[in-house]
């Protein structure tokens, strides 16, 4: 039996534990972080607004002693769905007027590239803040804050549990393929092979997994789990320092100021304002 | 009407039973384990939503919803933020597959046929849309979008181009799926399917013969 054909645990949470400004930071903040400026850029009309929060982002990035990750994260996504979107957008959107560039069989427009670079602009906002928000956050402060904010119970621990029963399962089927490989069941080969190992492993992992259910049932049944109006309390204790509940403001002003700008920018024609 | 909502709403905690609750992450933990084992074994398909089959035949459509919701929430965190829109697809394709069964149509191999196709056309349309509105037409991280941007090529189409190339990678997986899934139910021991909730019926392939325990 080959060890490379094992299934490799992975880790079950991008979290990093880094001593930082920004890992110490309460992970509603963090989380206004994401929405506003994602949101924020995505209504704002102009490209720049974008990357200028990109290039923020990389300042946070900075600070949470991230910078590599976070600038090989950003270059993974970006480099190919820039190309991507080029190609799609560029050469073939509907939307084309100015011609910009004329290659035989198709022609780069303008608008079709303006309209890919703020699409990938917005994407980089989200999903970079969305990517330093897990790596900076353990997953438990995480689900905490969530609950402070009003977040039920029950939801918690679905999330939480979601990250925990994720290892234990890929151990089981570990065990699993072990014992299948012991009574012949061939791992490797024809794709046809393959693909008759799938089922002799998947099927036991899935009845184990469902008596495993039982189990957990009742055990959190007898602890209570299912008594109503009763609040929960949370190990993890987070207070919200004044500096930032000052950034929250800033995060949610920032939101507004985009907005009301889109806002305006859009009704512009209507409101008799020069181009 | 009001009464008729009250009820729907009640339906939908019902499913929620501590039982189903708990089910939940398992079946998150069996759809991306599916998902690893599948590429541990090379195999060109995904097969990460066999965890939201079996959740919807057990314990209902909205639990399978939730399965779905978190299993791509639970991508976005490890992997890969790319997955996180990709979240309505699964939730989408959860409803469809629970409200099908619930309608019976997992008892036999044609109900099983139109569960597929059911499924795969609301996925494709969904991801389709998603790629199209959120990430502007590929996102460069999934081997469709090579197919996607040489279907707008070939027919100068957009929209039709990515609906296709998402149309063609669904159909084989959830065939796979679905069947495998369908295994796996027929041999499920009724002790463990009897206690979820679902108004006191069986919601999948039940033969007075078949069934071994």
């Amino acid at each position: 039996m080959s060890k490379q054909n094992k299934i490799k645990t992975k880790k079950t949470s991008s979290y990093i534990p880094l001593d930082s400004p920004i890992d110490r930071m309460h992970p509603m903040v963090k989380i206004y972080g994401v929405l506003c400026l994602g949101i924020g850029c995505a209504a704002f009309p102009f490209l720049w607004l974008s990357y200028a929060v990109v290039a923020f982002l990389f300042c946070v990035a900075w600070r949470a002693k991230l910078l590599g990750r976070f600038s090989k994260f950003i270059i993974a996504f970006a480099v190919p769905i820039t190309c991507m979107l080029l190609i799609i957008q560029g050469l073939y959107s509907p939307k084309n007027v100015t011609v910009l560039a004329d290659f035989g069989f198709a022609r780069l427009g303008l608008e079709g590239v303006v309209y890919a670079f703020k699409t990938v602009g917005t994407l980089l906002v989200f999903l970079g803040g969305f990517y330093l928000m897990t790596t900076t956050t353990y997953p438990g402060k995480l689900v905490t804050a969530m609950q402070d904010a009003g977040l039920n119970s029950k939801a918690g621990y679905l999330v939480l549990a979601s990250l925990n029963v994720v290892p234990q399962i890929q151990r089981r089927i570990a065990v699993i393929q072990e014992a299948q490989t012991a009574r012949g069941v061939e791992v490797e080969g024809t794709m046809s092979t393959r693909f008759k190992a799938f089922l002799p492993i998947i099927g036991p992992t899935v009845m184990s997994s469902l008596v495993d259910v039982q189990e957990r049932g009742m055990t959190l049944e007898t602890r209570g789990f299912g008594v109503k109006d009763v609040r929960p309390t949370s190990f993890v204790a987070l207070y919200l320092t004044p500096g930032e509940k000052a950034a929250k403001k800033v995060l949610v002003a920032f939101l507004i100021v985009c907005v009301l700008f889109a806002v305006f920018w859009a009704l512009r024609p209507v409101l008799g304002l020069g181009v | 009407m009001g009464k008729n909502k009250k009820s729907f709403i009640q339906g939908i905690k019902d499913q929620f039973s501590v039982k189903a609750i708990v089910l939940i992450p398992i079946a998150v933990g069996i759809n991306l384990v599916g998902g690893m084992l599948a590429s541990n074994l090379k195999l060109p398909i995904f097969l990460d939503m066999i965890g939201t089959i079996v959740s919807a035949a057990l314990a209902g459509p909205w639990v399978a919803a939730l399965v779905g919701l978190l299993t791509n929430i639970f991508l976005a965190l490890v992997s890969n933020p790319v997955y996180l829109p990709y979240s309505v697809v699964s939730v989408g394709v959860a409803l469809v597959v629970g409200f099908m069964m619930r309608a019976g149509l997992f008892k036999k191999i044609w109900g099983v046929v139109i569960i597929w196709l059911a499924s795969t056309v609301v996925s494709a349309a969904l991801a389709g849309s998603v790629t199209y509105f959120v990430f502007g037409g590929a996102t460069g991280a999934t081997g469709s979008s090579l197919l996607t941007v040489t279907l707008i090529a070939a027919t100068q189409e957009i929209l039709g181009s990515i609906f296709a190339s998402s149309m063609i990678e669904n159909l084989i997986d959830r065939a796979i799926a679905f069947a495998i899934a369908y295994v796996i139910l027929k041999y499920i021991p009724k002790r463990l399917r009897s206690q979820y909730s679902l108004d006191g019926t069986d919601d999948f392939a039940e033969d007075p013969d078949g069934s071994p325990a």
